[in-house]
């Protein structure tokens, strides 16, 4: 059991270490996104903290009506997330050094280009579609929640309070209402009364990002969230405050999701493969072994029954032997004592 | 008439079935509201915390403490060592429970548990190693239910379908550690894609290799353990072969154990040195890490070493307990309380009691389905009909009273 | 070996051992992913001052034994002026120069640096308690001065501007020089190579950083040991003789919040004793009126491109900024001599173009004037002008002058090959002639209300106040001759929200440009109509610090439709 099993973990750990930085042959290729596909840019110098793309998201989506209305800007007192019921949420950020006055993030999902939800989703609910939206598909979910925990920016929600039918919600870039033409842009882009939002294609928006920069130099950080973060995103950001000031995490790094499991996934078929081999190969080598020592076990209890037997046989040869010794005499010694009485016998009579 | 029959009256109010009893009521209820109020009824989930203590536990830590079954059958046919055919089919029932458990809690979990079968039969998401824990799973949960079979067979009759079976054993016992090396190990690599959820040091890009590992060693320990625990509650059952390789099953399962846990420590140090994350354990959740890698990991693995070189069994009790533990809370912290590290207290999950108690009720349906069919079927003792050992002396006899062998003391063999 | 059940005890209990010390090293939950530790600033008693000195003096021998020591120079100060004594008591004197180092004229070896620092120390604290006196710490209480944790020190920047300079011009207590009026001599000075003496040279005075850099180079002083040494000693040594108004000697007296806040109000009583409360002009033979332009010829060049030379108008900007170095980094040269067309050496490669328009600079022309636009009176227009677009010729005319019109390039090269008094002369007569702002259109050119009818369908037609608001931007430019000047069109004001437009009395309206489909948004990164709108009024009310209308009071601005 030691040394078979050592080997035996010895090899699995030899396999791990290669492993232990993704396979990058599945990662070689740089998605760009699809050519044409759209996107939105945020500008948080723009960004009034209104909550009007609140409203417009709620309406066109039809979702219910919240607790508070949404020209009750109390509720940007708090920091809130996504719900089932708020595809959005405005965000103010107070006393940010550098800043004249309060700054407003809108957040929402940000459409990667190579999502981790879409990645992580097994049943394939999830799409990145052409045209830049992520959408799901409701009529296979089984509600497994793994692309909640996949989302580095924490956006899909689940409706926790449905027995039977649970989805999962989140924005979907209007991508429905585009495609049959009920809308233009997203609902949260027509209601932004300036413009903080601007839905275009990805590459426009980058462009017109840049522009942004070089018109205004001092009012903008050079740099556009999302660009490449997790690979990059369909929704970019642009800020006059750092980014992480904003509650958005700057230590996502650059690599997309899917890219963190490829290598895993690349070993599945590699130990379909190979474990098979290796423990028929083991199964084999023990029978062999077994096998030869159990012949050699014969071997060397033929020749221990040989080498007894031949024993034996000297022994029993040398008993005989000696025993006719003894036999032979003990005859000559009665001939002898026969002869030697028949003589004397003989003497006695001859007087 | 009290006197007469006392047993008979309160045979059914024992204090285990009145637990039972409580347990399945209460399994009954939240079953009831699970499905009517939905999870928000039940659990404490949130939109920040997806996957709460059913996947922690009955999830992750099922599927690794079921993983006696494929070390314990390739122990025995894979790498030859006869001497532990016993402990073979205990091993695969308790996986073979494990697993059909880790589904049947999937059902509670997931929004629509219907549709469990979809990612097989309807749409694949291949890119996700959730596909491939639940193919490896469905696939290994055939697997042990087949390899299960014979002894359910042979309890009912069927010969020539048992031995049809258990001729298919290699194959079946190949491809059982092919399935569990895929799923103990994706299992791990679920949390590959989330490295700005979990903290650094727990987040390794060796997860899967730790889990894999480490699902040996929780094997190995299971085995133990469940071994002690049946020769406590199901010694009745067990015949002599059994018996009489018992003391060697727990020693040459503590060597591997050691070994393995070995092993796993080292691969862990590196797992930490590998992205420089020295530093992380100066900090709270370093100490815990350490709590984890030193009590839990390297502790039971010394316990083993000496059980083993002092032939001392009841010590390999407590490392397997501890092993155990170990593993648990390995997947908890991985699962639970290292990930969304990053939150606020405030926003951080803690299980309601309704979530705990369909636990509880799980694992208890889990222990009575492990005694039903370890008393009626053959699985402690070898049916007299299927004899692979010659029968020991004195056992021709003991064969045909079986069913009426009482509960008595057994001299302690493996005390001190 | 042991038995089972004592082993197991054992193991037991190391492992609570482990845990609980684990447990014991502020096991605390981590709520953001760790950065390396960043110590917190230590509200340690005397945290603040600007007196504190880190003396590290034995750092660059090697790792240190203990914390580096913690000083407080006022305290000493203090105590040696009550015990009469002067900067000798620590500072050694050499022909007449005083040492900053301590008790030493040189650096010596590690332990004699050492001894010096603990005998003199310790001892003066030493014959201090001795004598009943309250003193530092003594011998053996090592950390109370190697202090571990030591206090943070503020120290604000300190340094002269035109006001102090003109108190110590005025000074009674600075003596003119011998047969002369003026008292230049007592600090400024210049190293004469030959007598290896410092020697006052008339006309050629420059500010101290033009030797004095921040560190010491080949025999020349810091800027700190210089300033300390010229400016603390000479104050301390008017306070030893008594004299009020001896100016500060201690650390926090120049750089403590409070020091400056008694300079600034010291200053401001000197202003108010003085007609059109300001300090006389600086006089150095500067001129009031400069040419600038390239220098004629240049090494590399046989003949310097010679642009349309700017007439400046030094003495107005002379009041504009509090002292000279604002534009003049160190020495007072002409920004041309150092910056040439092709870059210099001198001029650290920085083009005579980008010396005078470089945008993000505070000594060029262009960045200085940009800078100037971000007050809250400028900003709400300026701000949201593109930084991205070439100015308007018209724009550049302004300052450069226009010689393109008669022969052009040799007019060019003559005004680059006058001498300096005459180019002063010419640049006179041309500033002369400068007209500034005719101010905007008339009141009745200029519409009250501008109702905004377009888009209504939440909101009524907002009424624009807007002859008010042009009054208004009117009165705060005022003054400014900034904005009267470079807002040479009675309509270049306006464009400041009808922009991209030429000046004009009736400027297009925005949905000529600013169509209402947002479409328009990400083709050509031009707002929509609604966005164009609420933006400029929006962003206008921000910068220039208007806290009403807010800009989510939409009522305030245009009423609700009732519907």
């Amino acid at each position: 059991m030691l040394r078979r099993t050592f080997l035996g973990l010895l090899g699995a750990a030899g396999l791990g270490a290669a492993l232990g930085k993704p396979a990058h042959a599945a990662g070689s290729q740089h998605f760009q996104g699809y050519p044409g596909s759209f996107g939105v840019l945020f500008d948080s110098t723009r960004c009034i903290g209104c909550r009007s793309c609140e409203a417009g998201c709620n309406r066109v989506n039809e979702l219910p009506p919240p607790p508070e209305p949404f020209d009750d800007l109390s509720v940007l007192n708090t920091k809130r997330r996504t719900h089932w019921y708020t595809y959005t949420v405005v965000n103010r950020y107070d006393n940010i050094p550098g800043a004249a006055g309060p700054v407003y993030k809108k957040w929402q999902c940000n459409h990667c280009l190579e999502p981790a939800c879409a990645s992580s989703c097994f049943v394939r609910a999830f799409t990145k579609t052409p045209q830049g939206a992520v959408t799901w598909d409701g009529t296979v979910c089984v509600g497994c929640r793994y692309c909640m925990i996949a989302c580095p920016f924490e956006i899909p929600t689940f409706e926790y309070g449905e027995p039977l039918t649970p989805r999962i919600m989140k924005c979907t870039l209007c991508y429905p209402l585009i495609t049959s033409g009920k809308l233009t842009v997203p609902g949260c882009v027509g209601a932004c009364p300036v413009e903080a939002l601007v839905y275009g294609k990805r590459t426009d928006l980058i462009k017109i990002a840049r522009e942004r920069f070089h018109a205004f130099p001092g009012r903008y950080l050079n740099q556009i969230y999302g660009e490449h973060e997790m690979g990059g995103t369909n929704w970019l950001y642009i800020s006059g405050v750092p980014f992480s000031a904003l509650g958005m995490r700057e230590d996502l790094g650059v690599i997309p999701a899917p890219e963190l499991t490829s290598g895993a996934l690349a070993a599945v078929p590699i130990v379909a493969a190979a474990w098979p081999v290796l423990l028929t190969g083991i199964y084999a080598i023990n029978k062999r072994k077994d096998k030869i020592a159990r012949q050699e076990e014969a071997q060397a209890v033929a020749r221990a029954v040989a080498q007894a037997q031949a024993e034996a046989e000297a022994k029993f040869k040398k008993a005989m032997t000696k025993a006719e010794a003894e036999q032979k005499a003990a005859i000559e010694r009665e001939i002898k004592r026969a002869l030697e009485e028949a003589a004397k016998g003989q003497s006695q009579e001859g007087e | 008439m009290n006197t007469e029959n006392p047993a008979a009256k309160n045979s059914l109010l024992t204090p285990f079935n009145v637990v039972i009893g409580i347990i399945f009521l209460l399994g009954a209820l939240i079953t009831f509201l699970r499905f009517t109020k939905g999870l928000a009824g039940v659990t404490n989930l949130s939109d920040n915390n997806p996957w709460g203590v059913w996947i922690s536990f009955d999830l992750l830590c099922g599927v690794a403490l079921a993983a006696g079954g494929y070390t314990t059958s390739a122990a025995c046919y894979v790498f030859g060592l006869k001497r532990y055919h016993s402990a073979v089919r205990p091993a695969i029932l308790t996986a073979f429970l494990g697993y059909a458990l880790v589904v049947f809690a999937l059902h509670y979990d997931v929004g629509r548990p219907w549709r469990l079968p979809y990612p097989f039969f309807v749409q694949s998401g291949t890119t996700s190693v959730l596909f491939e824990v639940g193919l490896c799973v469905f696939l290994y949960l055939v697997t042990l239910f087949v390899e299960w079979t014979p002894a359910a067979l042979e309890w009912l009759g069927f010969k020539k379908y048992r031995n049809i079976i258990v001729r298919g054993t290699m194959a079946l016992t190949i491809f059982g550690v092919v399935l569990s090396t895929m799923h103990q190990s994706s299992l791990g690599a679920l949390y590959l894609i989330v490295p700005s959820k979990l903290h650094p040091l727990w987040y390794s890009s060796y997860i899967p290799i730790f889990f894999f590992i480490s699902s040996i060693a929780a094997g190995l320990s299971m085995v133990i353990f469940e071994g002690t625990l049946s020769h406590h509650f199901l010694h009745h059952k067990m015949d002599r072969t059994y018996l009489s390789e018992h003391n060697d099953v727990v020693l040459g399962f503590s060597k591997g154990a050691s070994l393995v846990l070995a092993c796993y420590f080292l691969l862990k140090v590196v797992g930490v040195a590998l992205d420089n994350k020295w530093h992380y354990l100066l900090t709270g959740y370093g100490a815990w890490f350490l709590v984890e890698l030193l009590g839990f990991v390297a502790l039971p693995c010394f316990l083993y070493a000496i059980t083993v070189r002092e032939k001392n069994l009841a010590l390999a009790k407590w490392a397997s307990v501890l092993t155990v533990l170990g593993i648990v809370l390995n997947r908890f912290n991985v699962s639970w309380f290292a990930f969304n590290w990053q939150l606020p207290p405030a926003d951080r999950y803690f299980p309601s009691w309704m979530e705990i108690a369909i636990s509880i009720y799980i694992v208890t349906i889990g222990v009575l389905l492990f005694r039903f069919i370890s008393t009626k079927m053959p699985i402690f003792y070898e049916h007299p009909e299927y004899r692979e050992h010659a029968p020991h002396e004195g056992e021709e006899e003991e064969s045909a009273h079986f069913t009426e062998h009482k509960l008595h003391k057994h001299p302690q063999t493996f005390g001190h | 070996m042991v038995k089972g059940r004592p082993l197991l005890r054992w193991a037991g209990f190391l492992l609570v051992c482990v845990a609980t010390s684990f447990f014991c090293l502020e096991a605390q939950g981590e709520k953001a992913p760790v950065k390396a530790p960043a110590k917190p600033a230590v509200q340690a008693p005397e945290s603040g001052r600007p007196d504190l000195i880190k003396i590290d003096t034995l750092a660059p021998f090697g790792k240190l034994e203990l914390p580096p020591v913690t000083f407080f120079h006022d305290k000493h100060t203090d105590v040696l002026l009550k015990e009469k004594k002067t900067c000798a008591a620590c500072h050694l004197v050499e022909d007449g120069k005083l040492s900053l180092s301590f008790k030493r004229q040189k650096a010596t070896k590690p332990a004699e640096i050492k001894d010096i620092y603990h005998a003199n120390c310790i001892g003066c604290h030493m014959d201090m308690a001795a004598a009943g006196k309250k003193s530092g710490p003594p011998d053996g209480l090592c950390r109370s001065c190697h202090n571990a944790e030591p206090p943070q020190r503020v120290s604000l920047d300190a340094g002269l501007d035109n006001v102090v300079h003109f108190r110590h011009v005025d000074s009674k207590q600075i003596p003119a020089a011998a047969g002369g009026k003026d008292n230049c001599a007592s600090c400024h000075h210049e190293f004469d190579q030959q007598t290896k003496k410092l020697v006052y040279a008339k006309g050629k005075e420059e500010t101290c950083r033009d030797c004095h850099l921040a560190k010491p180079e080949k025999g020349v002083k810091s800027l700190e040991q210089a300033a300390h040494l010229q400016c603390v000693q000479c104050h301390l040594d008017l306070a030893n003789q008594g004299v009020k108004g001896n100016g500060p000697y201690l650390c926090a007296g120049c750089h403590g919040a409070e020091g400056q806040a008694l300079i600034a109000k010291k200053n401001q009583e000197a202003l108010a004793k003085m007609p059109n409360k300001e300090v006389p002009r600086l006089l150095r033979g500067q001129p009031d009126a400069a040419l600038i332009t390239p220098k004629p010829e240049e090494g590399k060049y046989v003949k310097a491109a010679a642009m349309d030379p700017v007439a400046f108008d030094h003495k107005a900007h002379e009041k504009y900024n509090n002292n000279c170095r604002v534009c003049h980094h160190a020495g007072m040269e002409a920004c041309g001599d150092c910056h040439t067309v092709a870059g210099s050496k001198e001029g650290g490669s920085v083009t005579l173009e980008k010396a005078m328009h470089s945008r993000s600079s505070q000594q060029s022309c262009i960045g200085c004037h940009t800078a100037k636009q971000t007050s809250p009176n400028c900003a709400g227009c300026h701000n949201h002008i593109s930084k991205a677009s070439r100015p308007e010729d018209a724009n550049c005319r302004q300052c450069h002058l226009p010689t393109n019109l008669q022969g052009a390039g040799t007019l060019r090269e003559k005004l680059a090959g006058l001498l300096k008094p005459q180019q002063a002369g010419l640049a006179e007569t041309i500033l002369k002639s400068r007209k500034m702002n005719p101010g905007t259109y008339t009141e009745a050119d200029i519409p009250e209300t501008v109702v905004l009818k377009d888009l209504t369908d939440k909101y009524k037609p907002a009424e624009f106040s807007h002859r008010k608001h042009v009054l208004a931007l009117m009165k705060g430019m005022k003054g400014n001759v900034l904005a009267e000047y470079f807002h040479y069109d009675p309509g270049t004001m306006c464009q400041g929200c009808h922009h991209n437009s030429p000046p004009a009395k009736n400027p297009p309206a925005c949905v000529s440009c600013h169509s209402g489909d947002s479409l328009q948004a990400r083709e050509t990164n031009r707002p929509a109509l609604l966005a164009a709108l609420h933006g400029q009024c929006m962003r206008c009310h921000k910068d220039m610090g208007l806290e009403k209308p807010a800009a989510t009071a939409c009522t305030e601005c245009h009423k609700e439709k009732k519907k």
